[in-house]
């Protein structure tokens, strides 16, 4: 006999567990840049990263289209999803409230995602972008709400050109989108209200 | 001063709400950080307590907090009004935090009509109870119309009310919620907090959340965000003053309430920040005491 599939373990403690993630998350999408460790005890689905699994724990559920990037499109990452925030699978990226991308090189064009309306900037998608390292690699300086001054992050792992892609939508704020970059269970937030250096 | 954590009530779930709800909650609360100032809807709860007392502010609070959470909850500056004592013992009683009169030691500060006269530090979260969320509602009563003029920045008629102030009163007239334009970018309502608050909001390092419960609004000015209050070249904006020092603790800095003291008419002006005075007269300030009416009546 087969045995049953088994799906990839959520949060030990749901309600304590998501409230510590998101508060995680806020203090990162709260001072862009800085590096946050959101100290989450959950099993990871290869590709994706802790963080990237607490996120989707804490945050997604049936309201909020997700998109996955082709190599975390696989069985165990769809089963968790399904069971665990019941959102559904979007095969467009246009349309996901999050954008999971497991590579930088798996992100669609940032322009292509939604960038919610000047009515409506609420509507703009949040893309989880997993990197090699937070805190190591290429610094970028990052000014604007939540920082003092400019920060600095150090991010290994991204391509110019996101940043380059990032840098343009700047001027349609508030339309725009916003950024939770992941590396094991740390994130990074740059927030559509960052201006990001050229 | 500080209430110890406990166990919070069974039945309940954690802060009350539901998870499905502090999600929906949560993400609003993030799509508020990244456009500061804008007011982003949300699918408000009915809650246990009546529409004015807060409910807005207490949505937003339930999805914050934690367990490790240290929360302050003042009315009007003080922590002993009926609605800021509701409203800490509702949270002591859903979730078992710790509680504090003191501002220093608070992690979340839920407040209506104040800003702490102690500067809030980083870490620190202030949650306000707005009543009415939209700036422009004086001028226009549309929805679809201030979302429109929130998308163009078309802010003119805003000024042109506040001119109209000046052109009959010969000053703005306006000394509660009084707007405020956030990073350059979005109107925004303070809450009724007074004038005199509004430059603590400007690049606090502290993160402000806003919630109004019956028009399911939540917006946020993040840490070190600008927050200019509108005002006119040749009208600048000023805050309140006063002649007295607070009678208590004799702070010349504070928001002063005036107090009756007796029923002959004798009255006295101290802090409405009642922390504020408390620790003040801990570290030794001691006002002039005396009632003003009294004083006056004395000194004839
Ligand atoms: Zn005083």
């Amino acid at each position: 006999m087969r045995p049953a599939a088994t799906v990839l373990g959520g949060f030990r403690h749901p309600v304590h567990d998501s409230q510590r993630v998101f508060r995680g998350v806020l203090d990162a999408m709260a001072h862009p840049g800085r590096v946050v460790g959101l100290d989450a005890a959950v099993a990871t689905a290869a590709p994706l990263h802790r963080g990237t699994v607490a996120l989707l724990l804490a945050l997604a559920d049936f309201e909020t289209p997700l998109w996955l990037s082709p190599s975390a499109c696989n069985d165990a990452v769809l089963g968790a999803i399904r069971f665990h925030c019941g959102s559904p699978i979007a095969s467009d990226p246009s349309g996901a409230a999050f954008v999971v991308a497991a590579t930088a090189a798996e992100r669609p064009r940032l322009d292509t995602l939604g960038l919610g309306s000047d009515l409506y900037p609420e509507r703009a998608a949040t893309l989880i972008l997993q990197v090699d390292g937070l805190g190591v690699g290429r610094e970028i300086a990052l000014a604007g709400p939540g920082i003092d001054g400019t920060a600095r992050l150090a991010v290994d792992g991204l391509d110019e050109a996101f940043w380059a892609e990032r840098h343009a939508l700047e001027i349609l704020f508030p339309r725009g989108l916003d950024v939770i970059l992941v590396d094991g269970e740390a994130v990074a937030a740059v927030p559509r209200s960052t201006a990001v250096e050229a | 001063m500080t209430n110890a954590m406990r166990e919070p009530l069974a039945g309940y779930n954690f802060a009350y709400l539901d998870e499905q709800m502090k999600r929906s909650i949560r993400r609003a609360i993030l799509k508020a950080v990244a456009v500061p100032g804008y007011q982003v809807p949300f699918g408000s709860r009915e809650m246990p307590l009546p529409y004015g007392w807060g409910t807005g502010g207490i949505q937003v609070t339930a999805s914050i907090i934690g367990a490790e959470d240290v929360l302050k909850v003042i009315d009007q500056g003080a922590d002993d009004t009926t609605n800021a004592v509701s409203i800490r013992q509702f949270f002591a009683r859903t979730t078992g935090v710790a509680t504090t009169e003191r501002t220093a030691e608070a992690t979340i500060i839920q407040t209506r009509h104040r800003i702490p006269e102690r500067p809030l530090g980083p870490g620190q979260i202030i949650v306000y109870q707005v009543p009415i969320p939209e700036p422009l509602r004086w001028v226009e009563a549309r929805e679809t119309e201030t979302r429109k003029m929130h998308a163009l920045q078309e802010y003119g008629v805003m000024h042109v009310k506040l001119y109209e102030d000046i052109a009959r009163f010969g000053c703005i007239n306006t000394s509660y919620n009084y707007p405020v334009l956030v990073n350059g970018r979005y109107l925004m309502a303070p809450s009724p907090i007074p004038k005199f608050d509004n430059p603590k909001m400007d690049r606090n390092p502290a993160l402000q959340l806003f919630g109004a419960g019956r028009e399911k609004r939540i917006y946020a000015v993040p840490p070190f965000t600008s927050v200019k209050s509108l005002d006119f070249e040749d009208y600048p904006f000023d805050v309140q003053h006063w002649d007295h020092c607070c009678a208590l603790c004799g702070a010349a800095d504070s928001y002063l309430d005036e107090v009756v003291t007796d029923d002959r008419g004798g009255r006295m002006f101290v802090c409405s920040d009642t922390d504020y005075c408390g620790e003040r007269r801990t570290a030794g300030h001691v006002g002039a005491g005396t009632p003003v009416a009294l004083a006056a009546e004395a000194a004839e």
